[in-house]
């Protein structure tokens, strides 16, 4: 390839080359293809403790978090945090993905996330509770 | 190495080192875990050892006194943030959580009798080791790069420092209608929707204040995490027409705008050409298989591996990541060693700070349990990447993950995106989440 030969300008093409003629009428795909679904009820119990850990990134440590985004879970009443899981996993509640997260966990999971977060302190500050 | 020469022990260091007892009173030998690399992972692991079980005696051994964040570091390219808003410190890891800081480097360790020595000729006793080293970055896989190019005049910036800065300096003085491209890595790497994110903020930010300037991202791959929602994002802010293929299965499920004239930003994957051959350091030629782009501002995200201490502790495999346990991530290399983070094979999680701060709880739980004699627990993990098609453009993977035929396997389906029609109200708000994660998370793995 001669290198002093520019080709950008046909390298854009050829990224423009992609846009479609028309809006095709594609009959609405099947969901993606992803692994084999993983059967949840078959997999060992996980305890509240390892469960409340994957939920730290974002509602804090121990569930405890001061943040206008996200809320706090310590201390929420076991039964509210199962309801309101179980609403992102229908749709029943809009999520921006708490619906995925929800999807992730078997209902024996969100037993234990509920009961350890209810025992937990509450946040001492505020812009904790939902 | 950066500060061979200041080896600064903070706090309860020095004392740690000497023996002496720590909080917590008793010293059971059984209890003495050095962690290595205070990134995300080692940093993560720390805290959650001394929250899960404050009798063990932890040392955290990381060269640099100040990390610098690599998520959310492309904010620096576009001026959003600075380079100091990426510092963040150890003083709450040792003043809260008691965890003994030495500043140092890891340079080997002698297995039989688990002890681990720096470059400051310390020799640190441990029952359980564990590494959280990162990654390097293979400046010499692409002919032409080279670390020294990178520090000069095309820069990486992956693992954030200098190069970071360097880049947002070549950024702003880029000529009117000039050309940024970014090249982007091969599977696996750090931050999977990272260099696409990258390209979208520069678009961004160009669109405002260089607005004749055009934006190619040049990809050894022909498909990446997030891109039918991240290329629907370009379509909507930058004009941008997804390839047939793309507009094809995007337009199934939502409106995809056709525009008559394409937008400034283009992705070239390999099937088009986009795999690079070699880079021309002085003329910034970057040759194609497609063919050659003459470009005014270039980064690189090179081909990478395990940090080069997971190499000088005998801990990768051919492939130059480190092979561990899932349920434990122990080494399956080297006894008593446990490796964390982006050094790690771990199936379907990718390498991102979510998922080593989810792997450090996971082996914070197995190390404290083992050291006590009691059965590992049944672990769980997630991963959650943000990720901005533009600022207040806000997209994502979420991922749970258990432990399956030894393996670490997602549980949540099909649903891992932002959903393709997702109203602007949840896109705006998804942008709303990933500012306020930076924060959040932070606190999570240092505070
Ligand atoms: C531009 C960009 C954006 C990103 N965005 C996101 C995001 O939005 N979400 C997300 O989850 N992730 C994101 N990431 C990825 C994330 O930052 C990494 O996956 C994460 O930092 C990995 O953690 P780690 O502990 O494996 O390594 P690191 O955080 O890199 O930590 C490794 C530490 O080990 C130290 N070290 C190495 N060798 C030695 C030695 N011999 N002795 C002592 N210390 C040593 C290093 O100094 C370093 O502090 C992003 C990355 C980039 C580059
Ligand atoms: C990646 C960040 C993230 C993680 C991880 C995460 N959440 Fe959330 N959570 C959110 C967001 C964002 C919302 C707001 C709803 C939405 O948009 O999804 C939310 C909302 C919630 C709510 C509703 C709070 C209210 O307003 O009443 C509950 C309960 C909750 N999460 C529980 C959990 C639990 C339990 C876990 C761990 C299994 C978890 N979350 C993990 C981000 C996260």
């Amino acid at each position: 390839m001669d290198p002093t030969r520019i080709l950008l300008s046909s390298l854009l093409a050829l990224g423009m080359a992609g846009c479609h003629k028309a809006p095709p009428k594609a009959p609405p795909a099947p969901p993606p293809a992803g692994p084999p679904a993983v059967d949840l009820a078959k997999l060992p119990p996980v305890d509240g403790v390892s469960l409340a850990h994957t939920c730290a990134g974002c509602h804090g440590t121990e569930g405890r978090i001061k943040s206008a985004a996200f809320v706090s879970l310590a201390g929420l009443p076991a039964a509210d945090l199962v309801r309101t899981m179980k609403d992102f996993r229908t749709g029943k509640r809009p999520s921006t993905l708490m619906g995925h997260v929800a999807k992730g966990l078997s209902d024996r999971d969100l037993e234990a996330l509920a009961a350890y977060f209810a025992k937990l302190p509450k946040d001492a500050g505020k812009g904790g509770q939902p | 190495m950066k500060r061979r020469d200041a080896l600064t022990l903070l706090g309860l260091g020095s004392l740690a080192l000497a023996g002496l007892p720590r909080l917590g009173g008793n010293t059971p030998r059984k209890g003495r875990v050095v962690i290595v690399g205070g990134g995300v992972g080692g940093a993560t692991l720390a805290k959650y050892l001394r929250l899960l079980d404050p009798g063990l005696h932890v040392t955290l051994v990381e060269r640099n006194p100040i990390y610098i964040r690599p998520y959310g570091s492309t904010e620096v390219l576009t001026g959003h943030i600075t380079m100091k808003d990426l510092d963040v410190t150890y003083d709450a890891l040792h003043e809260t959580y008691g965890v003994e800081v030495l500043i140092d480097a890891a340079v080997g360790l002698d297995p039989v009798k688990k002890l681990l020595r720096t470059a400051g000729k310390k020799e640190l006793p441990y029952d359980r080791l564990v590494v959280s080293p990162g990654i390097q970055l293979d400046y010499g896989a692409i002919p032409g790069y080279s670390a020294q190019v990178a520090e000069t005049r095309i820069p990486s910036g992956w693992i954030p420092g200098a190069q970071t800065a360097l880049l947002a300096k070549q950024l702003q003085a880029m000529r009117p209608g000039g050309l940024f491209v970014l090249v982007a890595p091969p599977n696996p790497y750090r931050c999977p929707p990272g260099p696409y994110e990258r390209a979208a903020l520069v678009t961004e930010w160009l669109q405002r204040h260089n607005p004749t300037a055009k934006v190619i991202v040049a990809d050894p791959k022909d498909a990446f995490v997030t891109d039918e929602t991240m290329l629907l994002g370009w379509n909507r802010l930058y004009r941008y027409n997804p390839p047939d293929d793309y507009a094809k299965k995007l337009a199934a499920k939502v409106e995809v705008k056709r525009h008559s004239e394409g937008g400034p930003i283009t992705w070239i994957r390999a099937k088009d050409g986009g795999k690079v051959k070699r880079l021309e350091a002085g003329s910034l030629q970057i040759h194609t298989e497609g063919g050659v782009l003459k470009a005014d501002v270039v980064n690189v995200v090179p081909p990478m591996k395990a940090a080069t201490l997971a190499f000088d502790l005998g801990l990768t495999d051919a492939a130059g990541w480190c092979p561990v346990d899932r349920r434990t991530f122990k080494s399956t290399k080297v006894p008593d060693v446990h490796v964390i983070g982006d050094s790690c094979i771990a199936d379907a999680m990718p390498k991102s700070g979510f998922s080593a701060n989810s792997q450090a709880k996971v082996a914070a739980r197995a190390i404290v349990e083992e050291l006590a004699g009691r059965p590992v627990p049944e672990p769980v993990w997630e991963n959650t990447c943000y990720a901005l098609a533009g600022m207040h453009y806000g997209l994502f993977v979420a991922d749970v993950f258990r432990l399956v035929d030894g393996k670490i396997a997602r549980t949540n389906g099909p649903d891992r995106y932002l959903p393709l029609d997702a109203s602007p109200a949840q896109i705006r708000l998804g942008a709303r989440y990933q500012q306020a994660w930076l924060r959040t998370f932070t606190q999570d793995v240092f505070e």
